[in-house]
């Protein structure tokens, strides 16, 4: 029994630690996760979407590939159409039943305002705000932003304006403890996933 | 039966099995935590260049135990509710079927009383849950089913013989102080 009680000791403190690390060196990067200031400052097309009791986070990636060849993975991505080419063995531990499409598939290539996208089987969903092909498609101000920097290189830019945490307590704590860092894992795993893509 | 009643409260005996369902539901934290980490690290192993890799390896890692670490302490609440209930059903089960410390008797009554409890937890979670909860894919029966499942029963035999060395410890001692 000591033993366990030991154990049990030693876990919180290394929860503590972990807590701590997290809040003082790995928050305030993954917040803004490779953009550079001018990216995170830059407006975009779904910020009229975000209110301000939002936290919001902008994160980027370069891809070596053109626009075009990243465009059809985006217009494809949710649950009822080519997934979200994220940890989709992950977001099945949840029931998602997420199947990240291998191809691009013609018939999801037209994303339209009012289209409704799944974020999971039976689950959560959003509409379409706004897709323009090969510049930026919206869910509700998660705004996901294409810049040319080539004719052969992308900067892939994710903006992301949090549930109205600012209005409520618990909804701050769920947002803080879980909810944040759990997107940001999923996030830049849809980031690094349609990169590796669009660069086959 | 009454007589060899050892001088244990039931208070004792539920923080005892409250610290031993908070130590589980750690154990299996640990094992999600590191399966996660392995797993997801691969991937970004895999897709990301040597230049870039490293800082995104080190963000998703902390960001992955520091969430599980959050909903590991909001399930130890739980647990350890479960866990001290557990434990005070265990050791009125040891006091009153296995009045002479059987090992054999105690494995099988704490295993019988663990899996009942899985059994309860389990038609308990898939009511709440419903669709959530799936053994469609290998990830979620194994963590979903299988490990807890493990972990609980490991927890229940071993709280189990514990107990049941308390209580004859305990009935030595009566004993002798009797002669």
């Amino acid at each position: 029994m000591k033993r366990i009680t030991q154990f049990t000791k030693y876990t919180f403190i290394f929860y503590a630690c972990i807590a701590l690390l997290y809040w003082v060196f790995i928050r305030p990067i993954h917040k803004n996760w490779g953009a550079t200031s001018e990216e995170i400052n830059k407006k975009m097309p779904g910020d009229d979407l975000i209110s301000r009791d939002r936290i919001v986070s902008t994160r980027a990636i370069t891809i070596r590939a053109a626009k075009e060849k990243v465009w059809p993975w985006i217009a494809q991505t949710g649950q009822n159409r080519g997934g979200f080419n994220s940890y989709y063995w992950l977001e099945n531990l949840f029931g998602a039943k997420m199947v990240n499409a291998k191809y691009i598939h013609p018939e999801w290539q037209n994303p339209t305002p009012g289209d409704i996208v799944y974020y999971g089987k039976n689950q959560g969903y959003e509409r379409i705000a706004l897709a323009k092909p090969n510049e930026y498609y919206s869910l509700g101000g998660w705004t996901f932003y294409l810049q040319e920097m080539d004719t052969a290189k992308t900067r892939f830019i994710v903006r992301y304006p949090s549930m109205e945490v600012r209005q409520s307590k618990w909804m701050g704590m769920y947002y803080y403890g879980l909810f944040e860092p759990l997107h940001f894992i999923m996030e830049s795993g849809m980031m690094m996933g349609i990169r590796q893509k669009s660069e086959r | 039966m009454k007589k060899n009643k050892p001088n244990i409260s039931n208070k004792s005996v539920a923080c005892k099995g409250a610290t031993a369902a908070v130590a589980a539901t750690f154990v299996y934290a640990v094992i999600v935590m590191i399966y996660v980490i392995i797993r997801t690290s691969a991937t970004i192993y895999r897709i990301m260049p040597a230049g870039e890799r490293s800082e995104i390896l080190w963000l998703n890692g902390f960001s992955i135990a520091y969430s599980v670490a959050v909903f590991s302490m909001l399930m130890a609440m739980v647990s350890a509710l479960i866990g001290a209930i557990g434990a005070i059903v265990l050791w009125n089960l040891l006091l009153y079927f296995n009045p002479k410390f059987n090992l054999q008797k105690t494995v099988l009554l704490s295993f019988a009383a663990a899996l009942s409890l899985v059994t309860v937890i389990y038609i308990l979670l898939r009511a709440m849950l419903k669709d959530w909860m799936t053994v469609q894919y290998h990830e979620t029966f194994i963590f979903w089913f299988i490990i807890p499942a493990v972990i609980c029963i490991a927890v229940g035999l071993i709280g189990g013989i514990i107990l049941n060395k308390a209580l004859s410890i305990l009935h030595t001692a009566n004993c002798i102080t009797e002669t």
